[in-house]
C-alpha cells in the first residue's frame, strides 16, 4: 500500500498539470492545433484523476 | 531491479473494501450528477420518478434510481440530436466516434464517444489485459476487421496503453491470419471462443499445422461469448492452443467491466474502480449481496461523458462468489462469469433452460466438433428440443453410443430430454463473431 503522503503529493502534482493545461488552452484559443493537443492532454489528466486523485480524496476524507 | 507490479493500478486494485465502496459512491454521485445535468433523457426519467441527485445520500439509496433498459435507449434515438437522441450529454460536435451494438437482441443502439470516452474505454481494457498478463514485451494479434462494432477497438488501444505491439489482423482471411501470427511470433491473441476454436481447426485441416506447437501464442483473451468461463470450452481452447485462456466481459453500453486474473479462481473480478455492479433478484427485485444467489446485473459505468450509463439493466445473469481471490485484488469476484441472460433463459417443457448449460455438456465430448445448434420447436402442445451436432471425422461408427452418452449428460445437467441429429461434417454454420447456436422457434421465442 502506498503511503498517504506520497499519494497526496501525486494528487497535488496532477492538479498543477491540470492548471497548466487549462492555462495553455485559454492562451491558445482559436489555434486549432493547440486546442486539439491540450484537449488530449486534459483527457489524459482526467484519467490520472480517476486513477490517483480520486483515491487520494477518499483516503483524505475517511482518515 | 524493481519488481514488476501484478496490477495495472495498485492504488485502486488493492484498496481495502470499505474504501473501495466509498470511492464507488463518490464516483457514482459524480456520474449521476453529470447525467442529470447534461442529458435531457436522464433528467426526464429521474423527474418522472420524482428524484433528484441530491436525494441519493447513501449507498443504499442507489436502488431508488430508475433502471435504464435497452428499449429506452432505442426510443430516445428517435429524438434530436441525430442519430443518438437526447441521451447525448455533450454537444454533438464533440463526438469523435460512432459505435453501435451488434443488434443481437433487436434494433442496434447507437453510441457516441468523445476523445475522453475512447481514452476511458481503452483504460478499462488496460485493466483487463494487464490482469491477463499482457506486458510491454507482448506482440498481440487481433484477428478481426475493426468496424462499426466496438469489439476489440478497446482491446487494441488498451494493449497499446500497456505498451504491447498490436497487430491488427482485420482484412486477412483465417489462413492468412494464422500464418501472420506464425511469421510475427505473436504471443497473445484476442478473439471470441468460437473463433479461437475455429482458427485451431482451420490450421489443422487446411494448413496441416498444430497451433499449440507451430505458433507462439501464450495467452488468449476471449470476448463476446461465455465460452471462456465454461470449463469444458475453456479446456478445449487451452488444449488446442497450448495457451492460457482468459475471459473478460464487456458490452458496448458499459465497456469492459470484468476480467479473470492470472490466478484463475473460477470467476471474474468486477473492475470496481470503473463500475458499480449490482445484482437484482429476477423475481423479487431485491438487491442480492450474498454469494451464490444469481440475479440480473444492473451496471453503472463511472465517468462516461457522451453517453452516460447509469443503472443499466444488462439482463446478464451473474452471482457473487464467496471465494476471496489470492491475487491480492480487492475487486469482488463473480462466480463463473455470466451464467446466462435474463431474456435468454427460457422455459422449455416447464423447466428453466440456459443455453450455456448445453454448451458445457457438448464441449465436454471430444468426439463432438466445435459447431452445434439447438432448435426448440413445438410439436402440438409439447416442446421439442433438437440438438444438431457434427462428429469428428472417423467417429461416425460410434455415433449411437456418443448420442446415448450425450443424451444422458444433457438430462443430468438440464433435466430435459433432447433429440440429437448428427449432421455431416462441415455442414453446420461457422461463425467469426458471436455464434447464434440457440434457436427458439416457438411462438414468441428467440429466432
Amino acid at each position: 500500500m502506498i503511503d498517504n503522503k506520497r499519494l497526496e503529493n501525486m494528487a497535488e502534482e496532477i492538479q498543477k498539470i491540470r492548471n497548466s493545461a487549462e492555462l495553455l488552452r485559454d492562451m491558445g484559443k482559436g489555434i486549432e492545433t493547440v486546442e486539439c493537443y491540450v484537449g488530449r492532454i486534459l483527457s489524459n489528466i482526467r484519467l490520472l484523476e480517476m486513477n490517483v486523485t480520486d483515491v487520494a480524496k477518499i483516503i483524505e476524507q475517511h482518515n | 531491479m524493481e519488481q514488476e507490479s501484478p496490477y495495472w493500478n495498485s492504488l485502486i486494485e488493492t484498496l481495502p473494501p470499505e474504501k473501495l465502496r466509498n470511492l464507488q459512491f463518490m464516483k457514482f454521485k459524480r456520474t449521476l450528477d453529470w447525467a442529470y445535468q447534461k442529458s435531457p433523457f436522464y433528467q426526464r426519467v429521474y423527474k418522472e420518478a420524482g428524484l433528484e441527485p441530491g436525494d441519493i445520500k447513501t449507498f443504499d439509496d442507489i436502488k431508488l434510481i430508475p433502471k435504464i433498459e435497452k428499449g429506452m435507449m432505442r426510443e430516445t434515438q428517435e429524438r434530436d440530436p441525430f442519430p443518438y437522441g437526447d441521451i447525448l450529454s455533450v454537444p454533438v460536435q464533440d463526438v469523435t466516434t460512432f459505435r453501435q451494438t451488434s443488434g443481437t437482441t433487436g434494433t442496434p443502439v447507437y453510441h457516441a464517444e468523445t476523445w475522453q470516452d475512447l481514452d476511458w474505454y481503452s483504460e478499462s481494457w488496460a485493466y483487463v489485459l494487464y490482469a491477463h498478463g499482457y506486458r510491454k514485451t507482448d506482440r498481440v494479434f487481433v484477428p478481426f476487421g475493426y468496424n462499426i462494432f466496438v469489439a476489440f477497438w478497446g482491446g487494441h488501444f488498451g494493449a497499446e496503453k500497456i505498451g504491447c505491439e498490436v497487430v491488427p489482423g482485420g482484412v486477412l482471411d483465417t489462413k492468412a491470419r494464422i500464418l501472420k501470427m506464425q511469421e510475427l511470433q505473436c504471443t497473445a491473441l484476442m478473439a471470441t471462443p468460437t473463433y479461437v476454436l475455429g482458427m485451431a481447426d482451420t490450421a489443422k485441416k487446411s494448413l496441416n499445422m498444430d497451433v499449440s506447437k507451430d505458433l507462439n501464442i501464450q495467452k488468449i483473451t476471449c470476448a463476446g461469448e461465455p465460452g471462456a468461463s465454461i470449463p469444458t470450452t475453456k479446456k478445449r481452447m487451452e488444449d488446442a492452443w497450448g495457451a492460457k485462456v482468459y475471459d473478460h466481459i464487456g458490452a458496448t453500453e458499459s465497456g469492459a467491466w470484468s476480467f479473470e486474473c492470472m490466478k484463475q479462481p473460477g470467476g471474474l473480478h468486477v473492475n470496481e474502480a470503473f463500475y458499480l455492479v449490482e445484482i437484482e433478484d429476477i423475481n423479487t427485485g431485491e438487491m442480492i449481496n450474498e454469494a451464490g444467489k444469481s440475479g440480473k446485473m444492473i451496471i453503472t459505468a463511472f465517468d462516461r461523458c457522451a453517453k452516460p450509463c447509469v443503472r443499466f439493466d444488462s439482463k446478464d445473469v451473474i452471482k457473487w462468489s464467496e471465494y476471496q481471490c489470492d491475487c491480492g485484488r480487492t475487486f469482488r469476484l463473480m462466480d463463473g462469469g455470466v451464467i446466462g441472460r435474463a431474456d435468454d433463459i427460457t422455459k422449455v417443457k416447464g423447466v428453466l433452460l440456459a443455453p450455456t448449460a448445453i454448451e458445457e455438456v457438448v464441449r465436454g465430448f471430444p468426439e463432438v466438433e466445435d459447431e452445434y445448434e439447438v432448435v426448440v420447436t413445438k410439436k402440438g402442445e409439447i416442446d421439442d428440443i433438437l440438438l444438431r451436432i457434427e462428429l469428428t471425422p472417423g467417429k461416425e461408427q460410434e455415433s449411437d453410443a456418443i448420442i446415448a452418452r450425450l443424451k444422458d449428460q444433457l438430462r443430468i445437467k438440464t433435466n430435459l430430454g433432447y433429440r440429437i441429429e448428427v449432421e455431416s461434417f462441415g455442414s453446420l454454420p461457422r461463425f467469426e463473431l458471436k455464434a447464434k447456436r440457440f434457436k427458439d422457434l416457438r411462438k414468441g421465442g428467440q429466432r
